[in-house]
């Protein structure tokens, strides 16, 4: 089976701009969950959000994909240019460079704001609102910047989105389709999220807090973490400098509801063992769990006991956290941006904190990383994603060692 | 390209606007009868296109099981149900499959589009309070392939795919791969979309829509005087399994897939020009090696210049063999909607099985210097071994299968 190497990565979220702002910031521990100002707030329960601020595009992007590109798109279009460049890929390369991304909502705040003016009989309607709006538009807008000509797929598993855009990408380097891949997750906040979660009382008024005892839901966010994923043989014939390793995936579904996970952990311990099983990797052998950690009272219980069944003895051992406590849980972006901050701890000899744990509770009883980063040497790492209709997607990363 | 070589086809299931289940919609589609009528399900404003194609006399209770169905919404129930037909019909027993070994692949373009519209409706009206909680967990893009992972036990994969009106074969071809890979021992796949009133307000004001009154009054793929789409909406769901497996339990396939091409091309969106050349060489490396197809199904939908580019296409890619090739589209039974690619495969696999072109449905005149052979009036009996089903979106990507029928 053919090794993937991860070449490019590319990041933006509430952290910053850059793969450089968002190491820096997990290394402090620092909470980037502000209050929303992206749409009006009032009205809403709850209105913590980890927003990424005015998004300027790179000067790539042509003027006319510029004003019409939707919030989503923009992310990644930022994230997509670091990443190309950060792989030293040039345009020629991107002749057959497939695209997979991982999205839940799209160009949705596009067709929210078109929804909005013809409501209020707003004269000026353009249509390219609402033709942005489609969940796969934010693919070809990347691939029209970036100039991929090759397959092309948007992957849309709720919060398991980006998870499984990476998983997706591996599978078509592994059978041959294509040789590298742009790939990652992005989406922006938008009513239609923020209003549903507030309905479903998920969110925390203040600052979600994974683990701890006193913890009442999540805090959304938004941004976006492109990869370049290249056959092992490919990447080393260009002299290439790998990154890291992005060894399997698994996945699975609950098949029992469509917004709470089984209480037994049932998916989610298949998804984590068939990661493993694929990468040959033994559970011994993880030094890090980066946790899908939402900070929702049932999600980090049933995490936990999904750790303790598969890691066993191993998972107490192991530092386990989760950086949504940082930069918000950015649904179909989640997955990429949390195997992003898993390659960093590889590549920085650290582990991310759950910035904002200050009690844990009875039942999560596992180290959590509270408050602040700790120096430490991380090899292999699993990174976890649940979404709605009980969509479970585990991921392995693994330190490069030539 | 991905090698599917060994995966097979053994169960089909629709929810269309000519038929529900295989056998309704094959009779309804051989007979060259069309789903097109005035459009029922939402108001159309007086001199605006008013046709569509719509699922009529759906009983989402006879396939689906009253605990689930309560919460679902239009387009799951299309999709779940046309998932419960394909398994019915290709005989597997779910409770002689592990669960985890049952994958799910859905593709759709917009997925619940019409309760998302509402949902916003409220919100915006009268404010974020009046969002609903049950309304919500429906709008996320995979609903359908979650409420189906829930109705078959199906715990294994479960992908939920989008690009615009590829996502139908998007989903079919992952989902093949499945079962090549070994990681699913039964893959239920497919597409469907739902008409929606916003929807059809987009295209008529894109200027897309077929207009009534002008020219021919409906959907007329590949006819010289076309004049534009009709929307459309439904669910196709399939059955796949290895070729040894299907083998063991001595079930009946429809065909084999052959071979997948999946493509793209930077292009603004609808550049149907540049996005059909650079189909050509994909679907030559698909069809290399004697895999000429009998029987070619495309994505043309009546639009004047996606047709014409479709036209150009095969007629590049079959040259001077295109006149032993028969061509065909169900967009004028059908209509027009992003998972409409996964009706194509199943029609493929219905021609293939039963020997028999369908007719292209509204097909009056296809032009002076057009080589392919067309079907009409009526299908037309003719054996025929494989077909090539292909899709390309607006914004630039494609898709293609090569099916081969069973034991042939």
């Amino acid at each position: 089976m053919q090794r993937i190497a991860i070449t490019g990565i590319g990041s933006i979220n509430a952290l910053g701009a850059g793969v450089a702002r968002f190491d820096a910031g997990l290394r402090g521990g620092t909470c980037a969950i502000g209050t929303l100002t992206l749409f009006d707030p009032k009205g809403f329960r709850s209105v913590c959000a980890a927003e990424v601020g005015p998004v300027s595009l790179p000067a790539s992007v042509p003027r006319s994909i510029a004003r019409r590109a939707s919030r989503s798109a923009r992310l990644a279009l930022i994230a997509a240019d670091e990443a190309w460049r950060d792989a030293g890929l040039g345009a020629n390369d991107a002749a057959d460079a497939g695209i997979v991304i991982g999205t839940t909502t799209g160009g949705m705040l596009s067709g929210e704001e078109c929804y909005r003016r013809q409501l209020h009989g707003e004269r000026r309607q353009r249509l390219s609102g609402w033709l942005e709006t489609p969940v796969g538009t934010p693919a070809d807008t990347l691939a029209a910047v970036v100039g991929c000509g090759g397959p092309r797929l948007t992957v849309s598993t709720a919060c398991s989105s980006g998870a499984n855009a990476l998983g997706i990408a591996v599978d078509w380097i592994r059978s041959g389709l294509t040789d590298v891949v742009l790939c990652g997750g992005t989406d922006s906040l938008c009513r239609m999220t923020f209003s549903g979660f507030n309905a479903l009382q998920a969110l925390d008024r203040v600052p979600c807090r994974p683990f701890d005892r006193h913890r009442a839901g999540l805090t959304l966010g938004e941004g976006a973490a492109l990869f370049v994923l290249e056959g092992w043989s490919r990447a080393r014939a260009r002299d290439a400098t790998i990154l890291g390793e992005l060894v399997s995936y698994g996945t699975s579904a609950d098949a029992h509801h469509l917004t709470q996970p089984r209480p037994d952990g049932a998916g989610q311990i298949a998804a984590l063992r068939r990661a493993l099983a694929e990468g040959g990797i033994a559970a011994e052998e993880i030094d890090y769990v980066n946790a899908h950690g939402t900070g929702t009272p049932l999600n980090d219980v049933i995490e936990t006991r999904t750790l303790k069944a598969v890691l066993g003895p191993h998972a107490y051992r192991i530092p386990i956290s989760s950086t949504k406590s940082m930069i918000g849980h950015c649904l179909g972006a989640a997955g990429a941006i949390e195997a992003l901050a898993s390659l960093l701890a590889i590549r920085g000899g650290f582990v991310p904190p759950t910035a904002t744990l200050a009690e844990p509770d009875d039942e999560c009883d596992l180290d959590y990383v509270p408050r602040t980063s700790r120096a430490a040497a991380v090899r292999t790492v699993v990174s976890n994603s649940y979404g709605f209709g009980g969509n479970n997607t585990s991921v392995i990363l693994r330190a490069y060692d030539g | 390209m991905g090698d599917v070589r060994a995966v097979v086809i053994t169960g089909i299931g629709v929810v269309s606007p000519v038929g529900i289940g295989r056998h309704a919609f094959w009779a309804d589609l051989i007979a060259g009868r069309s789903g097109i009528g005035p459009i029922a399900g939402f108001s159309v404003a007086p001199g605006h296109p008013s046709l569509g194609a719509e699922v009529r006399g759906f009983t989402p209770r006879d396939f689906i099981s009253p605990a689930h169905l309560r919460r679902m919404d239009k387009l799951s129930r299309l999709i779940v149900a046309a998932s419960r037909l394909a398994i019915d019909d290709s005989g597997v027993r779910l409770d002689s499959v592990s669960p985890e070994r049952i994958g799910v692949v859905v593709g759709t373009a917009l997925g619940n589009i019409s309760e998302s519209v509402g949902y916003l409706d409220r919100v915006l009206t009268s404010g974020p309070p009046m969002a609903s909680p049950l309304l919500f967990p429906n709008l996320v893009m995979n609903a359908p392939a979650s409420y189906v992972a829930m109705e078959l036990g199906a715990a294994g994969t479960n992908f939920t795919v989008s690009q615009g009106e590829t996502s139908g074969e998007q989903a079919i071809i992952l989902g093949a791969e499945l079962i090549r890979s070994g990681r699913a021992d039964v893959a239920v796949v497919g597409g469907g979309d739902e008409l929606a009133a916003v929807t059809h307000d987009i295209h008529r004001r894109a200027r897309t829509l077929s207009p009534r009154g002008r020219g021919l009054a409906w959907s007329s793929p590949y006819d010289a005087h076309r004049n534009g789409l009709v929307l459309g909406e439904g669910a196709a769901m399939l059955v796949l399994e290895s070729a040894t497996r299907a083998a063991e339990r001595s079930a009946k396939a429809y065909a084999s897939i052959e071979g997948a091409a999946q493509f793209a091309v930077v292009t603004p969106p609808y550049d149907w020009p540049r996005i059909a050349r650079s189909a050509l060489t994909p679907l030559r490396r698909l069809l290399a090696d004697g895999r000429q197809p009998d029987l070619i199904c495309g994505a043309a939908n009546s639009s004047r210049r996606l047709d014409a580019c479709e036209l150009d296409l095969y007629g590049r890619l079959m040259g001077e063999s295109a006149s032993s090739v028969w061509l065909t589209s169900l967009k004028g039974s059908i209509g027009e909607f992003g998972g409409a690619g996964a009706f194509g495969v199943a029609a493929a696999c219905l021609a293939l099985d039963t020997g028999t072109v369908p007719p292209l449905c509204h097909l009056r005149d296809p032009g002076p210097s057009v080589p392919f052979r067309f079907a009409r009036p009526r299908s037309v009996r003719q054996s025929l071994t494989r077909a090539l089903v292909c899709g390309i979106a607006r914004g630039g990507s494609g898709a293609a299968l090569s099916l081969v029928k069973a034991g042939g």
